[in-house]
């Protein structure tokens, strides 16, 4: 028998052979102990009489809190991109269009063709600040300050009426009533009714209008212009009546006085051209071509 | 909800011994198996009023674990179990007593050798006595776990005990 315990240890140990080895060896351990059960049980009633507290760390919930964290983040950056969906108002003004709009103040800008603003409709209220592209005029209500941010220029004012021109062709500010201040490239300029602030090379220029009310008269269908090129008064025409308008080079040089109205193209044609000594043709497709009348 | 004193007692007659096997699979250390599974029943004290008796048991294993992971470093464990039996020496020859110390050092450093999660559910079973059910209750996983968990374990002393013999 002692032979036969032997031999199985000597055997070569593989498959169940092993396993059982492994089973029989593992059933006789046991796990030894420093203290017995009762010395450890009554050394915890003591500390419970005692009134003891555990001072052991328990942890943190580590994963519900990450994944708080993140789904949190992943709700607050929702909100900001559907808040910012439904904050941010755009109006636009399309070709030929001219938009009357009331602001959340109880501000009214007029835009003019091919314009636009863009503001925050929740914050506007508390803090008056909108972009403008194109030209439009304003007449604000009184209250904190207003503040107009174009490409160009920032435009602020207490409490007026004023005109803002700001396209590729130029920048004007014109201020009917109250007090505007214009800021671009740290130059500021302050001006008050029957005064405008052109943009010439980048510097900003004040300059007072002969007749205030003309500058504004876009609102109403008249184009009332005053010794501007006739480059900047083909490009009015091409927003008010949505053509294009094909002109010989050199005209940027020639300067045209007078007013337009936007209701009739021929009209208009007609009131800029035959002065100028220029031909017009209306072709099919929005489009106007203009020539030199000796060059016929 | 909620335990009395008597059955405090009770709970820590029936779970104290296969607590402390649980932690010392874990550490190797059995002072401080005690030490943890003592602040487990303590805290089991405090937390009386929300104890339920039926559910108790994977709540002292939560909580010895937790207490094992957050206040103690990991040490290469160890392992050192001694024998239920005292060994006949009138029977047994001392070179079978030779080749049964060196088995026990090996396969006692090859358990040593395991991973916690394989070695805790392994010896469980066949120190504890514990089915494959009880230990999925107790752990808080799968019986397919479990089941996983003790192949591996199997496997891997075989490979050790067969690759040092």
């Amino acid at each position: 028998m002692e032979n036969n315990i032997h031999n199985k240890l000597h055997r070569d140990y593989f498959g169940e052979n092993l396993d059982t080895e492994i089973y029989n060896r593992l059933s006789n351990y046991k796990v030894p102990e420093s203290r017995h059960k009762k010395e450890i049980f009554d050394n915890l009633l003591q500390k419970i009489e005692l009134g003891q507290k555990s001072t052991m760390k328990m942890p943190t919930n580590y994963r519900p809190f990450i994944f708080s964290i993140a789904a949190s983040l992943v709700v607050l950056m929702g909100l900001y991109f559907l808040f910012n969906l439904f904050d941010q108002q755009k109006i636009v003004a399309g070709v030929g269009k001219q938009i009357q709009y009331q602001l959340p103040d109880g501000s009214v800008v007029y835009l003019n063709a091919c314009s636009e603003i863009k503001f925050s409709k929740f914050s506007f209220v508390k803090n008056r600040q909108l972009k403008l592209v194109g030209e439009a005029f304003f007449d604000v209500r009184k209250g904190s300050k207003f503040l107009i941010e174009t490409p160009k220029a920032k435009v602020q004012i207490l409490g007026t009426t004023l005109n803002v021109f700001s396209r590729d062709e130029g920048f004007k500010v014109t201020c009917h009533t109250g007090r505007v201040q214009v800021t671009s490239n740290s130059q500021t300029e302050i001006i008050i009714p029957g005064e405008s602030v052109e943009m010439n090379n980048n510097q900003l220029e004040k300059t007072t209008e002969k007749n205030i009310e003309k500058t504004s008269t876009w609102r109403t269908g008249i184009f009332y212009f005053d010794n501007k090129s006739l480059m900047t008064i083909f490009d009015e025409v091409e927003r008010q009546f949505d053509v294009s308008i094909e002109a010989p080079a050199g005209l940027e040089n020639r300067f045209f006085t007078g007013s337009f109205s936007n209701k009739n193209l021929i009209e208009t044609l007609d009131i800029v051209c035959i002065p100028m000594d220029l031909n017009y043709e209306i072709r099919p497709g929005h489009k106007v071509i203009i020539t030199h009348k000796n060059d016929r | 909800m909620g335990i009395d004193k008597s059955e405090f007692k009770e709970i820590f007659d029936t779970w104290f011994d296969s607590l402390r096997n649980f932690i010392y699979y874990k550490t190797g250390d059995v002072q401080q198996a005690e030490d943890i599974v003592q602040e487990t029943f303590l805290k089991v004290w405090e937390k009386r009023d929300t104890v339920c008796i039926d559910t108790v048991r994977a709540y002292l294993y939560t909580i010895a674990n937790h207490i094992f992971i957050n206040n103690y470093q990991q040490k290469k464990v160890v392992l050192k179990f001694i024998n239920k039996t005292k060994d006949n020496k009138s029977v047994e020859s001392p070179e079978f007593e030779m080749e049964m110390k060196e088995f026990d050092a090996k396969l006692q450093r090859a358990l040593s050798e395991l991973s916690d999660k394989n070695r805790e559910v392994f010896l469980m079973n066949r120190i504890d006595d514990f089915t494959y059910n009880d230990i999925a209750e107790n752990l808080g996983i799968s019986v397919k776990a479990v089941e996983k968990r003790m192949s591996k374990a199997l496997e891997h002393l075989r490979k050790y005990i067969t690759g040092k013999f």
